[in-house]
């Protein structure tokens, strides 16, 4: 018996945030968390950080409730403190967090942490993958540069989809 | 399998291997071809579902985020594989996602179905689920067209066919090989027995030694020739043996002297030419399948045969004179059936040499005796008729004592006659015997009676042979024989008739047949008329044939007599022609 997803069949009708909350949970699908991080102890829950304002509204925490990641709980954290960003597998960086974007990718550098945002340039500056808007539908960017030196796996057929562009050294 | 059990041993292999040969090939071909279209066919599904799995886990990702442009391109690569005609990607939900279709093929876009490989209207029609790690994300469609998989059947089917005709061809020139081995050393049998059948040859052999079973029935035939040879041999002998007994058995009884039968249930089964002659029949024929009992003259009693006997008999003559015989006959087998041997003896001869020796004894003893009574009698009779006669002249009787007297003259007269007869039959009076033709004689004898005889209404008929009938005899005493002949037979037709007087003479003989057509004799006394004093005549004092039967006699000729009471007597006489 297959653990069916409730994969909304055309993502344009749904709410965009919707359709992205779904589609961070999907790219855990196809990305390798490395065998020496906490992603493999079953006692500590899949983490999803929320950093600066949350466009999800509630739509991250419903899909949280209902799905297992990487076959383990999964838990929604809105995040202000650096602190805890090390705790994070997944971190979504709201476009609010435009300026000091840079300090959020130091903090976390060299932690397999995947970055996911939804805002022009994030690509470029070094987040791993980066929604846009595309013909009415949602499509993704990733910065292959990151994932090289990212200590997560991306699955080729992942990438075949995203358009991929390199890091920027830009100075915000 | 009426045509089979008429073909040769040869044709009878070469068929059985044959048709034990296709029928495993084509067997085995057609198990062969099923196995290798059904393999075909599990290829396809296979190579096809394995097409399916790729594309769909190409498609993954793109159903994952939604990207129909993406599975669209996947999709597009089908053109690489030409069997795929349509195909298909439905979303989670059994919408159409994405679906590609070959040049030239229209097609609807079939409904979902969860997971399936089936040949279906020539296609091969393939669902199968796009899951990866346990999430599903959509199903594939893929129509594969079959047309590949017919002309790979086509082609199968050709080849293995191509490849059973070449090996039946083979396996035909290989009975060919292996039958010979086998049909051919019986074929040689079947010829050599032909021969023997045909040329009665028992000498053939077949003379081969082989250690298979050809060979023990090789070795088996040459030991049933020697053995027919030997007892064909031996058979030969035998039967040269048994026929060269039989021969002599056969010609000591067929040319016997004496007459041979055997009676098989009452009918006769052999009589041999003896008897034929015998009972004056020509071929046996006439006689077999007779009862030998219906020969025999008179009636027979079959019921008191004696088991072994020996009879006298009279046989019938097919000419019905009749044979005296003495029977003799054993009951025994004859081809394993109960029957009757016998031999018949011919004893008319001797019977009637018996009876003449008899006669003559008795006329002999008679003669003695009558003659010795006569010659005292005519000493007696001599004085008493003299002293009579004195007597008579010397004494006057009274007339009617006178007519006494007369009688006794007579009836002394006739006493005087009476032993004059025996005298002259007791002691005859030598013969002058003289040469002279036997029809004259016949003829001075006729004279005599020829006026009597008309008037008792007797014809005389003469039948005389112009031939040289000269005998040597006494006149007198043939004329008297003929004299008495011709007075028998007027006395045996009272009413008158005819009176038959031959004289025929033969090589060495002269017979005088006389034949009346009077009231005959009676059988049982016709061997005694030529006794002395046998008489059926109240007047007669029975010397007369008996007479006749001493002059003939003293002629040493024969006389014989044949009678048919109602129809008449024959006398006939056979005198021994003088030269």
């Amino acid at each position: 018996v297959f653990f069916l997803c409730c994969t909304p069949s055309t993502f344009a009708q749904e709410s965009e945030y919707k359709v992205k909350a779904e589609f961070i949970e999907r790219f855990t699908r196809f990305i390798e968390w490395p065998l020496d991080s906490q992603i493999l102890d079953p006692s500590k829950p899949f983490v999803i950080c929320v950093i600066g304002d949350n466009p999800f509204g509630n739509f991250l925490q419903e899909m949280a409730k209902n799905r297992k990641i990487k076959e383990k709980k999964t838990e929604v954290w809105i995040v202000t403190e650096f602190s805890r960003l090390k705790n994070c597998d997944l971190l979504f960086i709201s476009k609010s967090e435009k300026n000091r974007l840079s300090e959020i990718l130091a903090e976390i550098e060299g932690k397999p942490i995947l970055t996911i945002g939804d805002t022009a340039g994030y690509a470029e500056s070094g987040v791993l993958i980066n929604f846009y808007q595309a013909q009415n539908s949602i499509r993704f960017e990733v910065n292959a540069t990151a994932i090289q030196k990212s200590k997560l796996k991306f699955n080729a057929r992942l990438l075949k989809l995203a358009r991929i562009v390199e890091s920027k050294h830009a100075s915000f | 399998m009426l045509l089979f059990n008429r073909l040769s041993i040869k044709g009878k292999l070469t068929a059985i291997m044959l048709f034990v040969s296709m029928l495993t090939l084509i067997s085995g071909f057609t198990f062969m071809i099923i196995l290798e279209i059904q393999s075909f066919k599990s290829d396809m599904i296979t190579s096809t579902t394995a097409l399916a799995r790729v594309i769909g886990d190409y498609s993954v990702v793109a159903l994952a985020f939604a990207d129909k442009t993406e599975c669209q391109r996947t999709l597009s690569r089908l053109s690489t594989v030409p069997h795929i005609e349509f195909a298909s990607i439905y979303d989670v939900d059994g919408t159409v996602f994405a679906s590609y279709q070959r040049l030239g093929v229209h097609s609807k876009i079939p409904p979902l179905k969860n997971s399936e490989a089936e040949f279906k209207n020539g296609y091969l029609e393939v669902f199968h689920p796009i899951i990866e790690k346990q999430n599903r994300y959509g199903t594939i469609y893929l129509r594969a067209s079959t047309q590949p998989l017919k002309e790979k059947t086509v082609r199968l089917i050709f080849t293995m066919v191509v490849f059973m005709f070449a090996l039946i061809g083979a396996l035909f020139l290989l009975t060919g090989l292996v039958q010979g081995v086998i049909s051919k050393p019986i074929l040689r049998l079947a010829e050599i027995t032909r021969h023997v059948s045909k040329e009665r040859d028992y000498s053939i052999r077949v003379q081969e030694t082989r250690e298979d079973e050809i060979g023990i029935l090789y070795s088996g035939f040459d030991d049933m020739l020697n053995q027919i040879e030997k007892r064909k041999e031996e058979r030969d002998i035998a039967e040269k043996a048994l026929r060269e007994s039989e021969e002599r058995y056969r010609r000591l009884v067929e040319f016997s002297p004496v007459l041979i039968f055997v009676e098989q249930d009452n009918k006769l089964a052999y009589i041999n030419s003896a008897g034929l002659r015998l009972l004056g029949y020509n071929s046996p024929e006439e006689l077999l399948g007779r009862s030998f009992t219906d020969l025999f003259a008179g009636d027979y009693d079959n019921s008191v045969v004696p088991t072994q006997s020996t009879l006298e008999k009279k046989f019938v003559r097919k000419d019905k004179k009749l044979v005296d015989v003495e029977l003799t006959f054993i009951y025994t087998s004859y081809e394993g059936i109960p029957a009757i041997q016998g031999v018949a003896l011919d004893i008319t001869e001797s019977k009637r040499l018996r009876q003449a020796t008899q006669r003559m004894e008795r006329l002999a003893a008679l003669g003695e005796l009558s003659a010795g009574i006569a010659h005292e009698i005519r000493n007696s009779l001599g004085s008493i008729i003299l002293n009579f006669k004195q007597l008579s002249t010397h004494l006057e009787l009274p007339q009617m004592s006178h007519r006494s007297f007369t009688n006794i003259e007579l009836g002394l007269a006739r006493i005087q006659e009476i032993i004059k007869g025996i005298l002259d039959f007791a002691r005859p009076a030598p013969s002058s015997l003289k040469k002279v033709s036997m029809h004259k004689v016949v003829d001075s004898s006729i004279l005599a009676i020829e006026k009597e005889f008309e008037q008792a209404g007797i014809r005389i008929i003469r039948a005389y042979t112009e031939a040289n009938d000269n005998v040597l005899i006494d006149y007198n005493q043939m004329i008297q024989t003929f004299l008495n002949l011709f007075l028998n037979a007027k006395q045996a037709m009272p009413e008158g008739g005819d009176l038959t007087i031959s004289v025929d003479a033969k090589n060495h003989t002269v017979e005088v047949g006389v034949r009346d057509t009077g009231k005959g004799i009676p059988s049982e006394i016709l061997e005694r008329i030529f006794d002395p004093f046998f008489t059926t005549k109240s007047e007669g004092i029975g010397l007369g044939l008996a007479i006749v039967y001493k002059i003939l006699e003293q002629h040493k000729a024969q006389i014989f007599v044949e009678s048919n009471t109602g129809r008449g007597t024959q006398f006939t006489i056979r005198l021994p022609k003088a030269e």
